[in-house]
């Protein structure tokens, strides 16, 4: 079961800003709550360069920030693992079923702005805030 | 003016083979593959030969600023790790 969102084709610009620096970027065209990223460039320090990095958007984005981070499984930084960073899925985070991990991050203060994708908060921003937390993990 | 942090951030990473592409090129919906069984659509864009990190960097930023050149790139928005 799924939630449209309310604006899909803005949702959609978004991946396509997001796809110029990630490259590929998977989405469903007829529900883009869900968007995957395949070769997430992760900050030095940790066992892989790269790792998927999924993004549950959830039906209110981008009126409110993305609601999960999930990253490849098997991720550990300087041979440990991350504290923020649940593989087992504690909380029944739905796609810790399907081999990804939870990264726990919430974002606090979320500015988009309606009537320009890049003029406030958006995909870009979410993932460099998540860039930067897995620096500093 | 473009402030630098998040070509900063890119420019941490070390130059490898993958390079931004030249044009969006959009797959028609296909069956869902992969891991997750939600997706069925793919976007990239189309490859572009011989360009290093910087190269990517400067591609990736001439797109922004082809919507909104006074937008500042950089800004991370608050967070916290739970």
């Amino acid at each position: 079961m799924f939630h449209m969102m309310k604006n899909p084709n803005r949702v959609i610009g978004e991946i396509e800003l997001l796809s110029t620096h990630f490259g590929n970027v998977h989405f469903d065209p007829a529900d883009p709550s869900t968007v995957t990223v395949e070769s997430f460039d992760l900050p030095s320090g940790f066992c892989r360069r790269y790792a998927e990095l999924l993004i549950d958007l959830g039906p209110l984005y981008p009126d409110l920030p993305p609601q999960d981070f999930y990253l490849s499984q098997g991720l550990r930084k300087k041979g440990s693992k991350l504290t923020h960073y649940f593989e087992d899925g504690p909380y029944s985070k739905r796609y810790c079923e399907c081999g990804y991990a939870w990264y726990s991050l919430h974002i606090k203060k979320w500015r988009p702005d309606p009537c320009s994708m890049i003029r406030g908060d958006n995909l870009l921003t979410a993932v460099q805030a998540l860039y930067e937390a897995l620096s500093t993990d | 003016m473009l402030v630098n942090k998040f070509r900063g951030t890119v420019a941490d990473r070390p130059i490898d083979s993958r390079v931004i592409q030249n044009e969006s090129t959009v797959r028609e919906p296909t069956t869902a593959q992969g891991i997750v069984p939600y997706y069925s659509n793919s976007m990239r864009h189309s490859n572009a030969r011989g360009g290093g990190l910087m190269e990517r960097i400067r591609q990736a930023l001439d797109f922004v600023n082809s919507y909104e050149p006074e937008y500042q790139v950089g800004k991370v928005p608050i967070y916290e790790k739970g």
